[in-house]
């Protein structure tokens, strides 16, 4: 096939990708005609790498101006408040303002090894992974705005064009445009991974400049101060939601950072006797809530030593 | 699987059967090292290759073969690396097509400077990236470039453009696939600020 022909092909899916519904079957389908040719691979790496340089272009949105390119969503509302309408639309309005200002508010939190599902009324489904607090608040025009207070949670979002679903995290908004994605939380870091459709990460305060849209695949983390993207493959992202059905997958993982992940679900903690060991790799799926096997295992495999005390379960050689 | 875990030593044995890189490796490395390079390794294709209507097939062919190399291991200096597959490919082509162009064969000793030609200052084009792409704008079809300014710049969809352009979704589709095809060359095919390179 001529570069030309692969060119037209990697830009018409970086357009899919963009400005279309996307969703888990595109993706799997650009996944298997990725996985056909390492020229497909090298064509859509350079289109995707390229059109994401064109991002910095959305700081050229002007302030909206009547007849220029808006989102159609502005327009709705300014046929909406044509005079006849515009009394009816004041007292709405002045409704509308008094119940978000009395919205409801409930928290949810797991435990150390929990693991809770929460289903919103408009069919958006929260799962909350362990040590997790957030508060859902929803206003009476179905406004919805999660605080994730600390943890992590997957989100699948039922989209509403007219009402936003906010998520507000490490001191960044995420503005949902339709879609799955996994948030975590720690002090002022937020970490979001975006299984699809988009997703809008932006700083709340006026400190934090940096806005960037994501696109299914992407691995976004964001600090007060930086903010960097990365693309990961759809496996990637299925090793990133394990711990949905209680599972940690390993690939290529450090044994302390293998210890770090079962520490976050278990009160026993695993504990590394030695910086050796500690450098090890490992790879293999556990089950998140036990470590006693885990540390079996490293027994068994890598010949390592376990002492199990009270509470804690010693690694060493 | 959970009962059974699989926990092996993994320091030296790959994971993966395409080779020990993963795809998301090769990408970021490709990305990151290997595209910047394009303005230059263009430039040096089109100075050693007559016909100018092969130079894309020619680039598209480098970064495969260096993307299939990069699979089994990521080469330490990636500019020393493309241009050595660039320079093997030419060869090779030049063989297989027995019309020796001598000034090609000549140039292509003189390969050890054009891998010292200066790189494009990287802060220089981060400070100027957003001139760049106005500019790289500004050289669209205007339609294209309008559908792209709806689409990129307000963020509306495929058929939210179609509406606003009162033209077709299918159109919108190839108005939005040549600027992006475009837009993609100027902006690692250029130097960077040409005012800087001359």
């Amino acid at each position: 096939m001529s570069a030309a022909e692969l060119e037209a092909q990697a830009a018409a899916w970086v357009r899919r990708q963009h400005f279309a519904q996307w969703g888990e079957s595109d993706q799997a389908a650009l996944d298997a005609w990725l996985a056909e040719a390492v020229s497909h691979q090298v064509a859509y790496w350079r289109m995707s790498a390229g059109f994401d340089r064109t991002e910095r272009l959305t700081a050229l949105r002007e302030p909206m101006r009547k007849g220029s390119a808006t989102p159609a969503r502005r327009n709705r509302t300014t046929k909406f408040l044509r005079p006849a309408f515009a009394a009816a639309a004041a007292l709405t309005l002045v409704a509308g303002i008094a119940y978000q200002m009395m919205p409801r508010e409930k928290t949810y939190v797991t435990a150390i090894g929990g693991h809770k599902i929460v289903r919103l009324a408009d069919g958006s489904r929260i799962e909350l992974n362990t040590d997790t607090q957030l508060t859902v608040e929803t206003a009476m025009n179905g406004g919805r705005k999660v605080r994730l207070e600390r943890g992590e949670a997957y989100f699948d979002i039922r989209h509403n064009d007219n009402v936003p679903f906010i998520v507000l995290a490490g001191g960044h908004r995420l503005t949902d445009l339709g879609t799955k994605f996994l948030v975590r939380t720690n002090a002022d870091r937020v970490r979001v991974a975006l299984m699809e459709g988009a997703v809008r990460l932006e700083g709340v305060n006026g400190k934090i400049k940096q806005r960037t849209t994501l696109v299914p695949g992407d691995i976004a983390v964001a600090t007060a101060t930086r903010l960097s993207v990365a693309k990961a493959e759809t496996a990637e992202l299925k090793v990133e939601q394990s711990w949905r059905q209680g599972l940690l997958i390993f690939k290529h993982t450090t044994l302390s950072d293998a210890v770090a992940e079962f520490n976050r679900y278990n009160t026993s903690k695993l504990v590394i006797a030695d910086r050796d060991a500690a450098q090890l790799r490992i790879g293999g799926t556990f089950q998140s809530d036990n470590p006693q096997l885990f540390a079996r295992a490293a027994h068994t495999m890598l010949g390592l030593r376990i002492d199990a005390r009270a509470g804690k379960t010693l690694i060493g050689h | 699987m959970a009962d059974t875990p699989d926990i092996s030593r993994e320091d030296s044995a790959p994971l993966h059967s395409g080779g020990p890189m993963t795809a998301s490796e090769v990408r970021a490395w490709f990305v990151r090292e290997v595209l910047p390079l394009e303005a230059v390794l263009t430039a040096f294709l089109q100075h050693n290759w007559r016909n100018a209507a092969e130079i894309a097939d020619l680039r598209q062919d480098v970064y495969e073969r260096v993307c299939e190399a990069a699979y089994r291991q990521i080469p330490d200096n990636a500019k020393q690396f493309v241009f050595r597959i660039a320079r093997n490919l030419l060869i090779n082509r030049v063989r297989r097509e027995q019309v020796v162009p001598i000034e090609a064969v000549a140039d292509l000793d003189l390969l050890d400077v054009a891998i010292e030609t200066p790189g494009p200052d990287r802060t220089a084009i981060a400070r100027d990236e957003l001139r760049r792409l106005q500019s790289a704008l500004d050289r669209l079809p205007a339609r294209a470039r309008e559908a792209f300014v709806f689409g990129r710049v307000h963020g509306l969809s495929g058929r939210e453009i179609a509406a606003r352009m009162g033209i077709t979704e299918a159109a919108v589709s190839i108005h939005l696939d040549n600027a992006i095809r475009i837009l993609v060359d100027i902006l690692y095919g250029d130097p960077p600020d040409p005012r800087r390179t001359l």
